[in-house]
């Protein structure tokens, strides 16, 4: 038994198979057009015609200066070679992949590469991304790696888990912790479609900058729009 | 691999090599089975001594032993037995310089391998992944029955094609060049045209503006390589160029040559590195910047190649220096010039013939 003054937070377990209920709702290509996808590539998006037949949709960017200009995007696909050279060149696109991981952690990132599997970037982004594929991987496994991501995008319970996570490594009270999760289960059952309540509770929360950030970019996200149509 | 000094090179337990020295031989009374044996199995690292007096020394490698073997120190006791005609006199510090340098080296000679080869699989995946999905592109266009996009998306393919064959050439011809010793009548146009219509598709996923300019109806006689100069030129200058910018590609005819170059803005080339950006292994300070993978190997290929047809290659930058993305750029002009052996008269005449044909359709029509 919980504590009494402990029973009356909402916990992410209540919510953990929300997504399987409400994914029959859904068809697969409407989902796949409704979450755009960045691409960090310093080339030209090769499989993006293809991609767009099967309904993915896209915005290109080159190369980024600065991570905020990938905060309105829940799937990031990030080449590897001759792109982060504002970040850590050594280690090319890994270096953005490690930024994007670090102050959004919910975001869903694929590490995009023609390199060798053993150059220093392949291994720097294997530590970070999500997933990892070849560029001249087939056009079917290309489709299942995005249709993954969508689904992990998706899932309230899955994202409130890796930002959780973000939280605790920055060490923040684990009483706030519980406030925001709390407050994240009662937007999401309340079905509030802009996190309204967990919104505030970031506000209130006593917690650094930082994790503010890292909430904050959870709660911008488009999937509850999606899941919570007006 | 040719070593100076004769050593037994091991990488575990009962695996390892002798290899003589090019610098002298070990003599028979100290390279029996039996003493090759017994010197692999030295386990102190540093000097040691053999029955016979001669000193060995030992060092690590990544994978096991190094094993210098029959060395007769001048600044440590003398050998028990004299061997006559083994006169390997060093100092300690000599051979432990030796050593030390040997794999200094081979760390470096192992990293710019690496390098090499990371480029060549990007660039090999690069190729691969774009001919497949122009492919798919052609097949959807095929499905809906729309010939005419299928025709526009086949050229895609064949283009990608024709980059691999180059990158494949290069390839070649940077491990080989006897490889390519068939001497062949090059139209130059023609070859520079081609790798020009390679690349439209890169250009435009830059929005650049490339574009062919001049005339030349000559020949260049020589391996079946010069694509891969064009190529390098011209996939520097889409690769460093920034977006919506144009590049020129000129080719033109002196009395006894033609001259083929490529200007685009790129990043600025200091003084400094004029002729040194076309040395192996060399890259600018400012193209490090926009570009940090590369191997510096384009140019330095390039190079070679017109060395081949005894012509002549530089780099000429131009105009005022701007600031992009904190990075100063500059007009550059990447140039080659090479000697004329003939002209493509069939190919002239075609031309000629087909510019009359509009002519006359021009004063039909006025």
């Amino acid at each position: 038994m919980w504590p009494k003054k402990l029973e009356k937070y909402r916990s992410i377990l209540e919510i953990r198979d929300y997504i399987k209920s409400k994914k029959v709702e859904f068809k697969r290509n409407d989902l796949r057009g409704k979450i755009k996808i960045a691409v960090i590539d310093d080339d030209s998006f090769k499989p993006r015609p293809n991609l767009e037949n099967y309904g993915f949709q896209f915005d290109e960017l080159q190369d980024i200066k600065s991570i905020e200009k990938i905060s309105k995007y829940d799937i990031v696909i990030c080449d590897l070679m001759d792109v982060g050279t504002n970040f850590d060149s050594a280690i090319g696109g890994a270096s953005i992949i490690g930024e994007i991981k670090r102050n959004y952690p919910s975001k869903y990132v694929i590490a995009y590469t023609g390199a060798r599997a053993n150059s220093p970037e392949s291994i720097a982004a294997k530590e970070y991304a999500d997933a990892h594929v070849k560029k001249d991987t087939e056009i079917t496994k290309l489709v299942s790696e995005l249709d993954e991501a969508i689904d992990y995008s998706l899932d309230p319970y899955e994202k409130w888990i890796i930002t959780r996570q973000g939280l605790i490594d920055l060490d923040v009270d684990l009483r706030e912790v519980v406030k925001l999760e709390d407050a994240y289960v009662q937007s999401v059952l309340s079905k509030d479609a802009n996190l309204q309540g967990f919104k505030s509770a970031i506000i209130s929360a006593a917690i650094p900058g930082h994790a503010k950030a890292i909430a904050q970019s959870l709660a911008a996200s488009v999937i509850y729009r999606i899941l919570f149509p007006s | 691999m040719i070593f100076a000094l004769p050593c037994i090179v091991t990488r575990g337990q009962d695996d390892f090599e002798f290899l003589q020295g090019r610098l002298f031989p070990l003599p028979p009374e100290l390279s029996t089975n039996y003493q090759i044996k017994k010197y692999s199995e030295a386990r102190i690292i540093g000097w040691s001594r053999c029955d016979l007096g001669y000193w060995t020394f030992t060092t690590t490698h990544e994978t096991g032993r190094f094993i210098v073997p029959g060395l007769h120190l001048t600044d440590a006791e003398r050998p028990r037995k004299r061997i006559h005609g083994h006169n390997a006199m060093f100092s300690k510090r000599q051979i432990e310089g030796y050593t030390a340098d040997f794999f200094a080296a081979m760390r470096d000679s192992k990293v710019e391998a690496e390098k090499a080869l990371t480029s060549l699989v990007h660039d090999l995946r690069h190729l691969s992944h774009s001919i497949y999905h122009s492919a798919l592109e052609v097949e959807d266009s095929c499905r809906n029955r729309n010939t005419a996009q299928a025709l526009e998306k086949i050229k895609s393919v064949i283009a990608s094609q024709a980059m691999l064959k180059v990158r494949i050439d290069y390839l070649d011809f940077s491990n080989s060049v006897d490889r390519f010793s068939e001497i062949e009548e090059i139209p130059v146009y023609s070859r520079v045209d081609k790798v020009k219509r390679c690349f439209s598709s890169n250009a435009n996923s830059k929005n650049i503006d490339l574009h062919l300019v001049g005339e030349s109806f000559r020949l260049a006689r020589g391996p079946n390589i010069l694509d891969i100069v064009t190529y390098t030129f011209v996939e520097n200058a889409i690769k460093y160029s920034p977006c919506n910018q144009h590049v020129e590609i000129l080719v033109s005819d002196t009395d006894c040559a033609t001259r083929v170059s490529v200007s685009s803005l790129g990043p600025a080339i200091e003084k400094g590195e004029l002729l040194e950006i076309f040395n192996n292994g060399q890259r600018g300070k400012n193209a490090v910047k926009v570009r940090p993978s590369g191997t510096g190997l384009g140019l330095s290929v390039a190079r070679d190649i017109i060395d081949v047809f005894s012509g002549s290659i530089g780099v000429t930058p131009s105009g005022e220096i701007k600031n992009v993305d904190g990075v100063p750029f500059q007009r550059v002009t990447f140039f080659f010039q090479i000697p004329t052996s003939g002209e493509d008269a069939k190919r002239k005449s075609r031309i000629e013939k087909f510019r009359s044909q509009r002519r006359k359709a021009q004063i039909l029509t006025t």
